[in-house]
């Protein structure tokens, strides 16, 4: 039975082999070309190998060395972070700055446990009225500040 | 005599009152963010790039350079007055300088750090005019394989420097290198990994990527610590004036740091985290008294603070003479310069000198800025410390997108952020450091054009990096740094270097 001594090692080796492999498979409609006169796939496919070739050694590395475990992941904090900067991206279009900085902000609260939504509603429409002063009328950025362009 | 009239054009482009403006604007920001824990100057410069598009070159060069180095000034306010570095530079000065802070010195170690910060500064500005020109002169003679092997060399040696694992940071400067060739291949006008999407066609946008991999997925690492409550020892303006027998324990580490900082910000992957740690070590190995470090020593401020300094100065020297990011921070520069039509290498020199000399002559200027805005507003600047961090970090959040979507107001662009957050998470969590990825990202489309061109030279024959002179020696010195790091002596040294 092997064990894996390093998980840390041993999840970015799978990363990089992935990695390698999806730079081939995808990279494989590209021509090679000769050394002399490289196609398109040349570059993209050798550098696909090292990384491969440098998952394995890593992936086998994990297997015999000890190393660090994997802290265990905190999927709150990730999840609303991440969910406030996407929406953010297609509210702006329709609503504008002002409307979707404070839905940033009262998204982003989530990612703490026990946020207060009332300071933050507050703390979000201060904020937002703050940035459209500064990016909107102080900098000039091309930013849609009350209403959305469409 | 030909440096006084260089400098002479520098200054009358950099003292504008525009471009004096900028700096202005830069050193304020650089300081904010050094001050305030969870964000650094990789973000703030990605976020201020929009903005900079408007504006003439040397303007956005000038306030983005500040940010970077008023960031080392900032940063030490922090750990001096809170224990908590406000930047990874000044990890170290929060060893002794809290420690004098709690002995009611804080004002002593204030003022030695913007002291010795700006002496260093100085220094680390003549240091980029004595060494800059005939570096450049020297990149001229360079030709496709010496550049690719100069590449190899800044990129082997940027590993070997940073922190972590080596063979991990070499997968990550490829997988960058990999990422960076995504788009429209010059040569052929293939496309090249773009999935069909448009957004692709021009590459991966680097924006979304820099703020992703190092703006948000911070405030996602810090948000998964409890909100530690920070309290910020009280120190008055009239107490950063230093009596001259303080001074004088702090003028030798200052003198040491700064000549080591100056060394190892101009190679690839030095830079003001190095310096800082290395400095601290020297200063704790020639003190007569070591058993003083870490209870309030003056000279573990006063080294390590001049040293990261002198070291943002002289990492500029690689990008501006040579083209070659030394670190991500310049990788960033680089983009920067790019965005505007400036290709950065030796040429800048030579066709843009107000360009080049202007930016040199700025950051002198903006380092007398920071001490004199700095000391005075010391107040100012802890009344922010005591901003909590749930207030804090939907306003970087914020800003964070806001930098983003003013690119070309495209959502798809979020979504690639987010992509890159989760992406750099992972990585981290398996103990994969990020920064090595942009500069290979910034690199690989050079990288490649250049390994294209020296093949076509030679015919497909790979001997050419060896038969040119300057291409082999770049490429054996590239051989002595991976040998380096294979023995186990200097293996030894550069883990305890990172360990302290």
């Amino acid at each position: 039975m092997i064990r894996v001594k390093s998980p840390q090692d041993f999840g970015s080796a799978a990363i990089f082999i992935l990695i390698g492999l999806a730079g081939i498979y995808f990279g494989s409609d590209l021509t090679m070309g000769t050394p002399g006169r490289m196609g398109p796939g040349y570059f993209p496919r050798l550098l696909s190998w090292l990384i491969i070739a440098i998952g394995l050694f890593v992936g086998f590395k994990a297997l015999v060395i000890d190393g660090p475990p994997i802290e265990p992941p905190t999927y709150r904090p990730m999840f609303f972070v991440v969910l406030s900067v996407i929406i953010f991206g297609y509210l702006m279009d329709y609503v504008g700055l002002a409307i979707t900085a404070v839905v940033l902000v009262l998204i982003a609260a989530l990612a703490r446990v026990k946020p207060n939504l009332i300071e933050m509603l507050i703390f979000g429409i201060c904020l937002s009225l703050a940035t459209i002063a500064i990016f909107v009328y102080g900098l000039g950025q091309p930013l849609p500040a009350w209403w959305g362009n469409n | 005599m030909e440096v006084v009239s260089n400098l002479l054009t520098g200054f009358t482009a950099a003292g504008t009152p525009q471009n004096l403006l900028f700096a202005l604007i830069g050193c304020m920001l650089g300081t904010l963010i050094g001050v305030l824990p969870g964000i650094g100057p990789i973000p703030t410069i990605a976020i201020l790039l929009p903005i900079t598009y408007g504006l003439d070159p040397l303007s956005s060069l000038v306030m983005l350079a500040g940010i970077y180095y008023g960031a080392q000034y900032g940063g030490s306010t922090t750990s001096i007055l809170v224990n908590m570095p406000g930047e990874a530079s000044s990890i170290v000065t929060c060893i002794d300088g809290y420690q004098m802070a709690k002995q009611g010195r804080a004002g002593l170690a204030l003022a030695v750090s913007a002291l010795g910060s700006f002496f260093a500064g100085c220094v680390g500005t003549l240091f980029i005019c004595a060494f800059a020109p005939p570096l450049g002169a020297i990149a001229q003679q360079f030709n496709s394989p010496d550049y690719f092997s100069l590449m190899v060399l800044g990129l082997v040696t940027a590993v070997v420097l940073a922190h972590g694992s080596v063979i991990k940071a070499v997968a990550m400067i490829m997988i960058g290198l990999l990422l960076g060739l995504v788009g429209t291949d010059i040569n052929s006008g293939a496309t090249r990994y773009t999935f069909g999407v448009s957004v692709l066609w021009d590459g991966i946008d680097f924006l979304p990527m820099v703020i992703g991999m190092f703006g948000i997925v911070e405030i996602v690492r810090n948000l998964e610590q409890d909100d530690v409550e920070r309290t910020a020892i009280t120190t008055r303006f009239r107490d950063l004036w230093p009596k001259w027998v303080d001074l004088k324990d702090a003028v030798m580490p200052v003198m040491r740091g700064t000549g080591l900082g100056a060394i190892l910000g101009i190679l690839p992957g030095g830079g003001v985290v190095l310096a800082s740690f290395a400095a601290y070590t020297v200063e704790k190995k020639v003190a007569k008294d070591p058993s003083r470090f870490g209870k309030g020593a003056i000279e573990g401020v006063a080294g390590p603070e001049a040293a990261n300094n002198s070291a943002a100065m002289t990492s500029f020297i690689p990008l501006l003479t040579l083209g070659l990011p030394s670190n991500a921070v310049m990788a960033i520069m680089m983009g920067a310069m790019m965005i505007q039509g400036i290709q950065p290498g030796s040429a800048v020199m030579t066709s843009k000198p107000e360009l080049f000399w202007g930016m040199v002559a700025s950051m002198w200027i903006g380092n007398l800025m920071l001490v004199i805005i700095n000391l005075p507003m010391i107040g100012i600047w802890v009344k922010l410390l005591s901003l909590p961090y749930r207030f804090l970090y939907p306003a970087i959040l914020l800003f964070c997108v806001i930098g983003i979507y003013s690119t070309n107001n495209n959502a798809v662009l979020m979504v690639f952020a987010a992509g890159f957050t989760m992406f750099a998470y992972i990585l981290i969590r398996f103990g994969c450091e990020p920064a090595p990825m942009i500069l290979g990202f910034i690199l690989g489309p050079l990288m490649e054009e250049n390994l294209r061109r020296s093949l076509v030279l030679s015919r497909g024959d790979p001997m050419i990096f060896i038969q040119r002179p300057i291409s082999a020696g770049l490429l054996v010195a590239s051989a002595i740094v991976v040998a380096l790091i294979v023995l186990p002596a200097f293996r030894k040294t550069r883990e305890e270097a990172f360990q302290e």
